[in-house]
């Protein structure tokens, strides 16, 4: 029998961890969200098996996808070797999607492995993004996370550009690399999501004049200001997801804890884009521990305070009028 | 380095324009933090040159909204549909108000009103100036009651009265014409001729009550 969580629950024998709200209720399919950063190894698998196991101990039924087509290891996080069916098995093959899934121990949550081969990966068969997303609309799931892979490719071009995409969840930590390819993740996303295909050709050679223009003449506010008339007069894709959601990983002292708020002003003042810290989840070795023991924290260490904060921020997310929880 | 920014000084601290003055100062800190040169956040995006003028903008937006009376100038501003936001200058919101011999309260406070040369007439050859004249001074100057209140301090309860000739709701005398100077102070007068004018009638009336 596993630690923590488990056995407490079998001490107890009532354990309630958050009382569940229906926030599905009122869409037709489960809720879609993705959760991407714009370089690898910041906590983004790690980010999306806590989402999946704190949602599913709420009481929703959630699907996690591993998307990452760099090879995906999200069952890693959640106690799992490789399974045996993957996403690549979907795209190339004919069965019906739940036949994919594989559980992960833990009640009402359930995954859609990664790639679990690099080697002929470029070979995706019949079957496209497109169609995962229009299958798992049908899906009888709350929630459907998708755990992207780092940076842009067309892989995570497909997913994002899909009016299905509820929220998105941009995942940092406070190292300047990471800042700074989230920032390069973000004029990728405004690119090729956000704006149509006449306004990227603009926004292109707007930025190969102000490249080639000497600093001095540079304007303060010309890039916002040129996002904001293409915003005024053509207007984005569409697109009816809310503000980019950021999540500072790894955070050590107060300074990092800020970070969220100065990345949120800096995406303003500089892409015209709204951006919405929504929490911190602090460093701590726990991760790394229960990680080579391919181990969830939060089973491995439940009353670690960052298992805490992450409970929070799911509850925050899921309903901000939900103050109920024990543990 | 050009600096346009299409927004109102509001945009720029990221608060909404009716934020309490708490919230300005702590956006206005927030910011400085924000386009600081250590901030981590800045890498790739802006430069420690481009950094520093985003700061003296952001010190320049809270020497207006910091500032009671420079801010009510400036919400005035934004209000007048005509105003073109992207022309506004700093110095054209606080100009006036830091011109040497200009009393800042009373530059904030000067009527703004389209003249009419009838009714300038009338002002000027009025001799019975009474409550009610006073009254037509102050709307045709567009002055509301709150407004003569908020510059002049006295009591809203009394300038209804002093404008009704309801020389019951006023205290002593010797208050009234304290009133009345400030009063006609702010509606730009010739204020000898309007008080006197005015206290020889209020005298009159309360003689014959008795």
């Amino acid at each position: 029998m596993s630690e923590g969580i488990e056995s407490f629950e079998k001490q107890t024998g009532k354990v309630v961890y958050f009382e569940k709200k229906k926030i599905a209720s009122g869409h037709s399919k489960p809720l879609f969200w993705a959760v991407a950063s714009g370089k690898g190894g910041v906590g983004r698998s790690f980010f999306t098996s806590s989402l999946g196991i704190t949602l599913s101990r709420m009481g929703y039924k959630v699907l996690m996808v591993d998307c990452d087509s760099n090879g995906g290891a999200l069952h890693s996080w959640l106690g799992g070797h490789q399974k045996s069916k993957s996403l690549l098995d979907y795209f190339s093959g004919i069965d019906h999607l739940n036949s994919y899934y594989t559980s992960v121990g833990f009640e009402k949550l359930c995954l859609l492995s990664g790639e679990t081969c690099s080697w002929g990966c470029d070979s995706r068969g019949v079957r496209t993004f497109s169609d995962l997303l229009d299958d798992l609309k049908k899906e009888p799931f709350d929630i459907v996370l998708f755990d992207l892979s780092a940076g842009h490719n067309d892989s995570n071009t497909e997913i994002l550009k899909s009016s299905d995409i509820d929220d998105v969840f941009l995942i940092t930590t406070p190292e300047p690399s990471s800042i700074e390819k989230n920032y390069r993740w973000i004029e990728n996303y405004i690119l090729k999501i956000l704006l149509k295909e006449e306004d990227q050709r603009a926004l292109c050679s707007f930025y190969q004049k102000r490249k080639e223009a000497v600093i001095e003449d540079r304007s303060l506010f010309e890039v916002r200001n040129f996002l904001e008339d293409l915003q005024n007069k053509n207007g984005y894709q569409g697109k009816t997801m809310g503000p980019l959601k950021l999540i500072v990983n790894q955070a050590r002292n107060f300074e990092d804890e800020r970070l969220g708020d100065s990345i949120k002003s800096i995406c303003n003042k500089y892409y015209y884009t709204e951006l919405q810290p929504i929490g911190v989840l602090q460093y701590d070795n726990a991760v790394w521990q229960s990680g080579r023991q391919r181990a969830p924290v939060i089973t491995q260490q439940p009353f670690n305070p960052l298992v805490g904060q992450i409970q929070g921020l799911v509850k925050h997310l899921v309903d901000l009028t939900a103050q109920r929880a024990v543990i | 380095m050009n600096h346009l920014f299409h927004g109102t000084y509001y945009d720029l601290l990221e608060i909404r324009p009716g934020s309490p003055q708490h919230e300005v100062t702590r956006a206005y800190e927030r910011a400085k933090q924000t386009y600081s040169s250590d901030n981590p956040a800045l890498y790739t995006v802006f430069t420690e040159m481009e950094a520093r003028e985003l700061l003296k903008l952001i010190e320049e937006a809270y020497l207006v909204l910091g500032n009671h009376i420079f801010r009510s100038r400036y919400d005035e501003i934004l209000k007048d549909p005509e105003t073109q936001i992207h022309d506004l200058k700093f110095q054209d919101i606080v100009g006036p108000l830091l011109s040497p011999g200009v009393d800042k309260q009373k530059a904030y406070f000067r009527p703004h009103y389209q003249k009419e040369s009838k009714m300038e007439e009338i002002i000027q050859g009025e001799e019975a100036c009474d409550g009610a004249f006073l009254k037509k001074v102050r709307e045709y100057k567009k002055i509301s009651v709150e407004k003569m209140s908020e510059i002049t301090r006295i009591s809203s309860h009394y300038i209804v009265a002093l404008e009704k000739n309801d020389w019951s709701h006023l205290p002593a005398m010797v208050f009234v014409r304290g009133f009345v100077v400030q009063i006609v102070k702010v509606l730009e007068l010739n204020e000898k001729k309007t008080v006197d004018s005015f206290m020889k009638i209020y005298k009159a009336d309360v003689a014959k009550k008795k």
